[in-house]
């Protein structure tokens, strides 16, 4: 019997110990992740703003006008051969 | 009982050299030491020297007993005091009073319990067991043995635990349960050997044989006594070895095989002789290897014998037991030898030593054993009872703590297994997650740059080749003007030149604009072509009339260079209608029709584009057409369509593009 009581005792302890570790190596993840989840979205917000505005000043390319001088706006901040995995 | 105490002697001490000669000079010495040194080694001293006078001097045993228990008390050293009252209880047990035995036993246990001193508290346990043992309690005994037992396979070393096999064995040996005897037997066998320990692997072999002879096995017997023997010599035991050859011998007489029984008796009993090992009990061999003789029809040689055993007897008259078994060996070889005389003088001299050893006193007292013994039968059988309901309790306990283990194993495991799959799980979707959002950023980033660097490249082909091409017209226009008065041809073709530059400056423009747009929607174009239209009738009197037709999709979408190019053609023929037509209205419509495709029976749905004019119209044989037309059909071309103008002179003119 106090071999039964002991046993169970260790195991109530460790299973207790074991659901605090995964929960906190959970929460640590989850913390990660999001973060990481946070600086992609980031990331493709601004690339979609970029991709807007360059669209918006091209649609504004006038047949008659030939108003290339105001469709063509460079966008310096963009630095070319920049890979997303530098993020 | 010899064996018993022989055992007994080997767990409490382990020391037969106490036994010695040497070992009262030993003890002299080692009572001064003891006398110099501090209480707790001191105490230890007393206790091993008052262990050898109890069997030598008991009373200075005792005396030395009871001073170091006063010692012990006064200095407060209980682990002394449990081991010096322990002896005390042996000292009360070997001197037969078996009350102030077992007080003193339970007392030191209690002092041992109490303390936790587990190596004493087993000690004292085998010594009751052994206590009850003396008394005929086997139940009482195999209580404690199995007590000793277990603390010492829980607590203490397993390896120590051969003794109390072999006592339990010793008793189910006693007890006439050979195959219960042979189990413990066994196991204190295996510990034995385990430890390397030859001597007690002997004695185990030899119980072993005995076993199996009170079970007739006498071939594995035979082998067990066989194996005693060659260990027993191996390590120069022999009191041992002879003790093996004598139980040999008895299951050869047993057997029949008398020869064989004959050789090993006569060899146990000249080295007996030879080395002075224990003389007394060459009567009892002597007496088995008369009926051995007698048995196998060799009576000389019993007769020789029977002489050797009166001689023995002359020696050691003490021998009244084993005086019995020989009178009544040497009376049955001369009744075989059909000598009755001294048949009958042998017989009656059995009947003497057995009245003598019987006598009212000892009458009484085989009266009392033989109430003891069926006693002792009954507490046997309850103790055999006790004994497998033990036993199956302890295989339930075990069964059950196994049982319980693997459960509480079974349950942590499956916790754990399934917190580390939920966690394998989360970490997969976050993966996934991440994969399809780094995907998709790579793809838009991929598509943003490459936008971005054909954009860069644009302006730096509109600034440069523009600005040349914008130079070159400049500088056109000022030599036109420099060459005022100069020939007409030569002012007509650089007016034409600078218009084709002009020309190409557009164009570069237009290039450049589809180069950088993916699309453009029918909704755009139409909005682009109204304004067209807005400044157009701004700018004349025309009426125009634009119309899209509902089968096209506003939100249907051509490549840039498709949009543009259907703009430029709209411009173009729109233009042509205004600078060449003179025009009251002006009609435009963009639908989409069915068209058949040849030969399939199918037909396919393509865009018409229609620009109609009610000005003045022109003969399509007889005109000239200028870069205008030509433009618009490189265009149609270029849409993958075709382009068809209908013009009668008077009934205006209608440019039909189908792609």
């Amino acid at each position: 019997m106090i071999f039964q009581i002991a046993i169970t005792i260790v195991l109530s302890i460790a299973v207790i110990g074991l659901l605090v570790w995964f929960f906190n190596a959970k929460d640590t993840l989850s913390k990660t992740h999001n973060h990481y989840i946070l600086t992609l979205e980031n990331a493709i917000s601004i690339t979609r703003f970029q991709l807007n505005f360059r669209n918006e000043n091209l649609n504004r390319y006038d047949f008659q006008k030939y108003n290339l001088e105001e469709a063509l706006v460079v966008q310096p901040e963009i630095i070319l051969m920049e890979s997303y995995n530098d993020i | 009982m010899k064996s018993v105490l022989s055992v007994f002697l080997f767990l409490t001490f382990g020391l037969s050299t106490l036994f010695s000669q040497s070992a009262a000079k030993k003890m002299d010495s080692l009572m001064q030491v003891a006398e110099t040194s501090n209480d707790s080694i001191k105490l230890r001293h007393y206790n091993r020297i008052s262990f050898y006078y109890i069997f030598n001097e008991p009373e200075r045993a005792k005396k030395l007993l009871v001073q170091g228990i006063a010692l012990s008390q006064k200095k407060k050293i209980p682990f002394s005091e449990a081991e010096l009252v322990n002896t005390y209880g042996i000292y009360y047990d070997v001197s037969g009073k078996s009350d102030s035995a077992k007080y003193y036993f339970e007392r030191a246990l209690s002092i041992s319990k109490k303390n936790n001193y587990e190596i004493i508290t087993v000690m004292v346990i085998n010594n009751l067991g052994m206590f009850h043992w003396n008394k005929g309690n086997y139940q009482e005994a195999l209580d404690y043995f199995f007590q000793a037992l277990e603390i010492n396979k829980s607590k203490l070393s397993k390896s120590a635990a051969d003794t109390y096999y072999s006592n339990i064995g010793l008793i189910y040996q006693e007890m006439g349960l050979p195959e219960k005897a042979l189990e413990y037997h066994n196991e204190a066998l295996q510990i034995r050997r385990g430890i390397g320990n030859k001597k007690d692997v002997a004695i185990s072999l030899n119980n072993i044989g005995v076993s199996l002879t009170l079970k007739k096995n006498y071939k594995e017997a035979e082998k067990s006594f066989l194996e005693a023997i060659k260990t027993a010599k191996e390590v120069n035991e022999f009191g041992i070895l002879y003790s093996a050859s004598n139980g040999l011998a008895e299951l050869y007489i047993l057997n029949g095989t008398h020869q064989k029984a004959i050789h090993i008796l006569e060899t146990s009993i000249k080295e007996r002789d030879r080395l002075n090992i224990d003389r007394r009990s060459n009567l009892s061999a002597i007496a088995n290897l008369i009926i051995a003789y007698s048995r196998n029809g060799q009576l000389n040689a019993a007769k020789n014998y029977i002489e050797k055993g009166n001689a023995f007897l002359v020696e050691f008259p003490e021998l009244k037991v084993s005086a019995v078994d020989f009178y009544s060996a040497a009376s049955q070889a001369y009744f075989r030898d059909k000598n009755y005389k001294e048949g009958n003088a042998y017989f009656e001299k059995t009947l003497a030593a057995k009245d003598s050893i019987f006598s009212t006193e000892n009458a009484e007292k085989t009266a009392d054993l033989e109430t003891k013994f069926k006693v002792s039968e009954n507490e046997r059988n309850l103790a055999e009872t006790r004994a497998n309901l033990a036993e199956t309790q302890l295989e339930v306990k075990q069964k059950n703590i196994f049982i319980f283990g693997a459960i509480t194993a079974a349950i942590f495991l499956g916790i754990l297994g399934f917190l580390v799959y939920r966690q394998q799980k989360l970490k997969n979707s976050q993966l996934q997650k991440e994969s399809q959002l780094k995907t998709a950023l790579a793809k838009i980033e991929t598509q943003n740059e490459l936008q971005e660097q054909r954009l860069r490249i644009s302006r730096d082909l509109h600034d440069n080749i523009g600005s040349q091409l914008t130079f070159i017209i400049s500088s056109i226009d000022n030599l036109k003007f420099g060459l005022e008065g100069a020939a007409n041809n030569v002012t007509t073709k650089l007016g034409k030149i600078s218009e084709f530059a002009s020309q190409t400056i557009y164009e570069l423009r237009d290039t450049i604009w589809a180069m950088n747009k993916t699309d453009i929607s029918i909704e755009d174009l139409q909005v682009r072509i109204s304004n067209f239209i807005e400044k157009a009738r701004a700018a004349s009197d025309v009426n125009f009339h634009f119309n899209v037709n509902k089968d096209v999709l506003i939100d249907a979408h051509f490549t840039s260079v498709e949009g543009m190019n259907i703009y430029r053609i709209i411009q173009e023929a729109v233009n042509n209608a205004l600078k060449y037509a003179e025009p009251k209205n002006i009609e435009l419509s963009i639908e989409k029709d069915a068209f058949p495709i040849e030969g399939t029976g199918g037909d396919i749905r393509k865009y018409r584009i229609k620009i109609y004019d009610d000005g003045k119209g022109f003969n399509l044989e007889n005109s000239s057409f200028g870069n205008g037309i030509a433009n618009i059909k490189k265009r149609a071309n270029d849409l993958g369509g075709k382009v068809e103008i209908i013009s009668k002179e008077g009934k205006g003119t209608t440019v039909e593009l189908v792609f």
